[in-house]
């Protein structure tokens, strides 16, 4: 995996922005928003990781973000569609963290 | 057909619009929605809510940044908020009185509907710090942001959905006639 910058202190205060003010809401909004606050995150992280030129993983990145930009909204109008894309989501990000070596059991080994 | 009534087409035609084109909403139309807001109905008639306007990009983008249900980029919101001063002056206690969000409620579909009505995309919008809109748009401490209506021009969306979801539910099963059967 590239050493390459990810993030900028903006985009940063940015994603900090964000994060804190869906902490604030999360306290009563319906339960389900808080696992959508969360996805909804992981795509703006993906955002950033783009605008940055992340070189030949881009296509990774874009179709993190294209999946999680489609099926988050799904919250609004299949619920069980939702819960499912979530129970998937983490499978398929610790694929790649397999793939990029850095996931856990191989940092072990 | 009923259905085939203008006003009956304008809100089974709407849409929550969640994607805009950078094209700005002129200030025109944002005056016809704000007369639209105009006409919504106010419980006793007391007027307390205001209506702050924003079509800078820029700032815009920073309320983005707080506002975690804006899914989008809007060109232009109005936020609804609760005057508290006037709430005073009228005698509402708003820690009980939910009529007051109500009217905002009203408004809120008001400004929705005149945006479809004139060609332009529209989401409610209640997912958003109220601390962080109030210092962003250095509201005075009398307004409470209760509710954004995000406006712009409509990219075409697809949707991508699994089979069989549907998005309306029958009348029957959000409906009742009549009083409730006794219970036995």
């Amino acid at each position: 995996m590239s050493e390459h910058i990810a993030l900028t202190e903006a985009d940063a205060l940015e994603l900090l922005a964000y994060l804190t003010a869906s902490a604030d809401i999360s306290l009563f909004e319906p339960e389900l928003y808080g696992p959508f606050r969360l996805i909804d995150a992981a795509s703006h992280v993906a955002g950033y990781v783009l605008s940055h030129d992340p070189g030949d993983r881009r296509a990774f990145w874009e179709a993190l973000k294209t999946e999680i930009d489609q099926k988050k909204v799904w919250l609004m109008w299949d619920r069980p569609g939702f819960r499912q894309f979530l129970a998937e989501m983490p499978g398929k990000v610790a694929g790649e963290l397999a793939r990029a070596g850095q996931a856990p059991a191989a940092e072990a080994a | 057909m009923t259905d085939d009534r203008p006003v009956f087409q304008t809100m089974k035609t709407w849409r929550a619009v969640r994607a805009f084109t950078e094209e700005a909403v002129w200030r025109d139309d944002l005056q016809h929605l704000l007369r639209a807001a105009r006409w919504a109905p106010s419980a006793g008639n007391r007027r307390i809510h205001k209506f702050v306007v924003v079509d800078e990009r820029e700032l815009i983008e920073k309320i983005r940044d707080v506002a975690p249900g804006m899914l989008g980029h809007p060109t232009a919101i109005i936020v609804i908020c609760t005057d508290k001063d006037k709430a005073i002056v009228e005698g509402v206690k708003l820690a009980l009185d939910t009529t007051t969000w109500i009217d905002v409620g009203a408004a809120a579909q008001n400004i929705i509907l005149a945006a479809h009505e004139l060609g332009l995309g529209a989401c409610p919008l209640t997912s958003f710090s109220r601390a962080g809109v109030r210092a962003l748009l250095r509201m005075p401490g009398r307004l409470e942001p209760e509710y954004i209506v995000q406006l712009g021009h409509r990219v075409p969306e697809t949707r991508v959905m699994r089979a069989g979801v549907s998005l309306r539910l029958p009348i029957e099963e959000i409906s009742f006639w009549g009083a409730f059967p006794e219970e036995t």
